[in-house]
């Protein structure tokens, strides 16, 4: 848990979104985030993000998930009970092909959810602080981050690249459990703490 | 089941074909996937007749040896199926809620819709990161869904298709399964939609486009099905197996057979009627278009009826073939019930969750990066001493 410092400031268009990441990034500026309501392509790489690996989590999980099937019918049905279908081989491997690729799909797609929630900190009852409730709806918000080097400067930077809106705000950057009808109380604590 | 698949087909494989309009209409078909798919994965269980003993088909370790399933049988591959097809939908339709909800929750004046849908968003909150990962798990969900969706009809076709009772041991079933199913599928999202923008007034996102695209994809999914039944009569005859020149010629052909109304009411309302369809003018028409889906969903409920019961009525034995099959009232009561589920869950969905992808919709009314990352070149190139005089100049 940790309350700091930010400057945030609200973008309408892509348009002035996109030139405004990259002034702040040449002039130095650490971008803690910028909260948009749909995805925009691009914005990770002009953000500087680097790719993520989902895929491969999710392919090995689906790999795992076809050894499971292999695995578990192989023992099942040539080990440890060996059941006469009709004269036809223990080890029918192409009668196993449905479910093998039913559990592939299965747990590669129940292990890249569950990542995602994970990475994402994603979960019922999770309560994060917001910078701006608009930044689901129509605009994209824009949060530095203040440090010890860098100063509320920074308030006349957003402005200048075509922010509006640009203000101070002390956040929580944490997850916690709570409910979104009712104020955190974590924060007020903390928040008085950092002043 | 086959309604069950509409909606995984829109939002996966029109999503890796990159189909713009899939996002007026997407996730109200995903949820009638859900929920279609809730209905059908009822029967199985029910027919089992002992329900208490149902968690039999799965395989865990028992008292009984343990004495595993039949990993071989195709009614335990359907066990897989199915339930790996409602788990994948339904992560893969809340995953895609989750922005939705979050928009919900920010714009909730009232107190408990914030805690409901704040509950219910799982904290979302739109980060460039995390929206990084959300497209990438969109995406291979979809591509995993697109042979999920084949592969689960395929199966249920097994169902029929590996067994020898005459009309049902045929190798068509299982692409034949899978056209009907886009079909059935598609006629329902009709019959729902159309009637789901009337009354939330959503004629703006779900447009009269978005219904001629689905009805040529019941003109085309329809006439697959046509060909099918066809090739099914052909083989029928060139195989020269008689049980088969029975079962399709006798029992279902044959208008005055017991049961060949049910398979001229199945050719009429699935095969003659769709083509119709050809005619944009009648693809534009709203009310035919809402009578059309609610006699192709009659249509495909006897595709069924025709398949089980004109193969099973009169068996290899004529002195058996005195049962003429009248359902039981428990037999019309499950599927009333089924009726009932699927409405109630489709009718709370709509009032308490967005019926449009609102996130997907912004994304393909703004305009996207690419417009910018041609601007993004110059700054790129720029002089630093340019720019920073650039912002000296500001102050």
């Amino acid at each position: 848990m940790g309350v700091k410092k930010f400057v945030t400031g609200n973008f309408y268009d892509e348009a002035v979104l996109f030139p405004a990441i990259k002034k702040t990034r040449r002039a130095g500026y650490k971008i803690h985030d910028v909260f948009t309501p749909f995805p925009i392509h691009g914005l990770d790489k002009a953000m500087g993000l680097r790719d993520t690996s989902l895929h491969t989590e999710g392919f090995i999980y689906g790999i795992t998930g076809t050894a499971t099937a292999v695995g578990f019918i192989t023992r099942a049905l040539t080990i440890d009970w060996q059941l006469n279908f009709g004269g036809k081989p223990f080890f029918a491997l192409p009668a196993w092909i449905p479910i093998t690729f039913e559990l592939t799909v299965l747990f590669a797609a129940v292990g890249m959810v569950l990542t995602f929630c994970y990475l994402c900190q994603l979960a019922l009852f999770v309560r994060k602080d917001h910078f701006n409730p608009r930044s689901t709806d129509d605009t994209f918000v824009m949060a530095l981050e203040c440090t010890d080097k860098t100063n509320d400067a920074k308030l006349s930077v957003l402005q200048s690249i075509g922010a509006t809106d640009v203000q101070v705000q002390y956040k929580e950057t944490e997850w916690w459990l709570g409910r979104y009808d009712k104020d955190g109380n974590v924060l007020k604590k903390t928040e008085e703490a950092v002043h | 089941m086959g309604i069950g698949h509409a909606g995984t087909l829109i939002s996966a494989i029109l999503l890796l074909f990159r189909q713009g309009w899939r996002t007026g209409v997407n996730r109200a078909a995903e949820a009638m996937t859900i929920f279609a798919v809730m209905c059908a994965g009822q029967f199985p269980i029910w027919h089992m007749g002992r329900v208490w003993n149902a968690f039999f088909v799965l395989p865990y370790p028992n008292t009984r040896g343990p004495l595993w399933v039949n990993f071989n049988s195709p009614l335990l591959w359907d066990v897989f199926a199915i339930s790996t097809y409602f788990t994948v939908s339904l992560l893969f339709w809340y995953s895609g809620l989750l922005p939705d909800l979050a928009t919900l929750r920010d714009r909730a004046k009232k107190k408990w819709r914030k805690a409901f849908y704040g509950v219910a968003a799982f904290g979302w909150t739109g980060s460039t990161k995390h929206w990084q990962r959300h497209e990438a798990l969109s995406l291979v969900l979809a591509g995993l869904s697109t042979p999920l969706v084949l592969s689960v009809h395929t199966i249920v076709s097994f169902d029929f298709a590996t067994s020898i009772v005459p009309g049902w041991h045929t190798t068509i079933f299982p692409p034949y399964f899978v056209a009907g199913a886009i079909f059935s599928g598609f006629a329902m999202v009709q019959t729902l939609l159309l009637v789901t923008r009337k009354v939330l007034g959503l004629q703006d996102y779900i447009t009269v486009e978005h219904i001629e695209v689905m009805n040529k994809v019941i003109v085309l999914t329809g006439s697959i099905v046509g060909i099918a039944y066809l090739t099914e009569l052909f083989m029928a005859w060139y195989s020269a197996v008689g049980y088969e020149n029975f079962a399709f010629f006798e029992n279902r052909l044959n208008l005055n057979s017991p049961y060949g109304w049910s398979y001229w009411i199945m050719m009429g309302c699935n095969v003659l009627s769709p083509q119709i369809f050809w005619s944009s003018k009648m693809r534009r028409n709203l009310t035919l278009t809402f009578f059309m889906s609610i006699l192709i969903n009659i249509g495909m409920w006897f595709k069924r009826f025709v398949i089980i019961v004109t193969s099973v009525y009169r068996d290899y034995l004529p002195s058996s073939w005195s049962t003429y099959y009248t359902p039981t009232i428990w037999e019309v009561g499950f599927y009333m019930g089924t009726f009932g589920l699927f409405f109630t869950c489709y009718f709370l969905f709509s009032k308490f969750f967005p019926v449009i992808a609102i996130a997907e919709i912004k994304h393909i009314l703004k305009k996207n990066g690419e417009n910018y990352k041609v601007k993004m070149d110059v700054i790129e190139s720029e002089k630093v001493e340019k720019f920073a005089h650039d912002q000296e100049h500001d102050h």
